[in-house]
């Protein structure tokens, strides 16, 4: 994966999760999964500000008034940028898929009752899935975004 | 985005409960092993600074006459004195006050009124022990002081705000019906537990008036010549409980009251919402020519299947109306079937005996 690569990469990754939670946590309470709107909210305000970050980094990446030279540097191009930019995201994915199921596996009407995972829980959850983000692809978007990426890549 | 603030952002998303979880002046109950698992929202809240005040106003009544002694519940050792107008003085105890859960208030002759207030710790009859042992039973989560199937819990709840951090002790009635337990109800804050003051809700004057009728969610009437015994009613109503939606563990809990348990389980009248309830019919014939079946519910909800304390709250104004209908339309078919050619004449009174119309 290139450079060039990797930024399509993420901000492609960035819109489809921002849609997804959106419709999701906005749609979810009203079909009767177990959550209420209070708590759809409250997930949406702990998941989405990452991805909206790294959207605004590359707005801001692609219309600063710095322009990239007409000769470029040779693409960086490496097997390793593709692991660290794609994983990060595709665990996240899993993860948030896993902790959504078990939420409302263990909340349906048939399950025992006390076995249930709780708001907190589910929010823990997707707090830990991000903390992945951060230390990983939010490192690579303030790279692949910034000043020197443009000089160089 | 730089380092510091990438630190930054782990440490806030891996701990996202002490940002996002509670807001100012939440309450929240303490985890207790086989505590009635609520959040204590309809208690009243609150805090030392109400206490000193209701203390404050106590001291500030106008002594009548000289202290005498008195006794507390049979027992002797305490000193009373008259207080507030000349015409219509009440009698106060003087500290040490004696210290009684609300809810277990021991008889005395006539009809006394008790009347609390908040005392400092130290002011109460062995005060700083029955705290402490408020707190055990709080933390151990059992029912005590159990009359029949009605006991009390103890339950804790911590009130933040800013830079006020108090623990609020609270007691409540519960019922066990057929080891079903309940939903706590007549909840009165008799502890505050504050950063420099502990205040106590103690017992400190009374009253000789008539106590005030208690208060219900609804209440249907029976009218029918003879009347029909008080126990074929309790049936109706014990039927009406036990049948759905309501699907209680009902049983009798006293010559002229049944009571219903639905506990920790997918409610049939709120879908998607779980539910812990207790509705209890009282029956009585104060009314001339007919049965009176007084309605109490006590419901809490979670969306969620968890046994968490903070996640069981009250419903919505819209929920308990919703279940306050669904309760009284379970009364009504067992009542009609008391009786022929019955007729709800409003939505509280069934005329038995109306002749049938003619064809």
């Amino acid at each position: 994966m290139d450079t060039d690569n990797a930024r399509s990469w993420v901000i492609n990754a960035s819109l489809l999760i921002t849609a997804a939670n959106f419709v999701f946590f906005f749609v979810a309470p009203a079909v009767g999964f177990p959550l209420t709107f209070d708590q759809a909210a409250r997930l949406l305000e702990i998941v989405i500000p990452v991805f909206l970050g790294y959207l605004g980094s590359a707005t801001h990446f692609l219309f600063r008034p710095y322009r990239p030279r007409a000769h470029r540097a040779p693409v960086h191009s490496s097997k390793l940028l593709g692991i660290l930019v794609r994983g990060p995201v595709v665990v996240f994915g899993i993860a948030t898929l896993a902790a959504i199921f078990a939420f409302g596996f263990s909340n349906r009407k048939s399950a025992p009752p006390g076995v249930g995972m709780g708001i907190d829980d589910l929010a823990g959850a997707l707090a830990a899935s991000l903390g992945l983000l951060a230390v990983t692809t939010s490192v690579a978007v303030s790279y692949l975004f910034s000043r020197e990426s443009m000089e160089h890549g | 985005m730089g380092r510091p603030s990438t630190i930054a952002l782990v440490i806030l998303l891996a701990f996202p409960n002490s940002v996002f979880s509670y807001p100012p002046g939440h309450y929240s109950a303490l985890r207790a092993p086989d505590l009635s698992k609520v959040n204590i929202e309809f208690s009243e809240r609150v805090t030392s600074g109400d206490a000193a005040r209701d203390y404050a106003e106590m001291l500030a009544k106008p002594q009548i006459g000289q202290p005498t002694a008195c006794s507390f519940g049979g027992s002797p050792g305490y000193q009373c004195v008259q207080k507030g107008s000349a015409f219509f003085p009440n009698t106060y105890f003087l500290p040490p006050f004696p210290l009684v859960l609300p809810q277990r208030v021991p008889p005395e002759r006539g009809f006394p009124k008790p009347k609390f207030s908040w005392v400092p710790v130290h002011e109460a009859q062995g005060g700083l022990q029955k705290v402490a042992e408020w707190q055990d039973l709080a933390r151990r989560g059992k029912g005590f002081a159990c009359g029949g199937p009605e006991c009390i819990v103890i339950i804790a709840t911590h009130f933040k705000r800013e830079t006020l951090s108090e623990t609020v002790l609270e007691s409540c009635l519960v019922y066990n019906i057929v080891g079903t337990r309940g939903a706590p109800w007549d909840c009165r804050a008799i502890a505050i537990l504050g950063v420099e003051h502990t205040w106590v809700y103690a017992y400190v004057s009374y009253e000789d008036v008539h106590p005030a009728p208690p208060v219900f969610d609804f209440d249907l009437r029976l009218v029918e010549d003879p009347l029909p015994p008080i126990s074929s009613v309790l049936t109706a109503a014990q039927n009406a409980l036990e049948t759905p939606p309501l699907n209680l563990i009902a049983e009798k809990i006293t010559s002229s009251a049944v009571a219903g348990n639905g506990q920790y389980r997918v409610s049939s009248v709120l879908p998607g919402w779980h539910e812990l309830v207790t509705v209890r019919a009282d029956i009585d014939d104060e009314c001339d020519g007919c049965l009176g079946v007084k309605i109490f519910t006590t419901l809490y909800v979670n969306r969620q299947n968890t046994d968490r304390p903070e996640d069981w709250h009250l419903p919505s104004e819209r929920q308990g109306q919703t279940y306050l209908n669904a309760v009284r339309h379970s009364f009504k078919q067992p009542l009609q079937s008391l009786c022929t050619n019955s007729k709800w004449t409003d939505d509280r009174t069934l005329v038995c005996g109306v002749p049938a119309p003619h064809r």
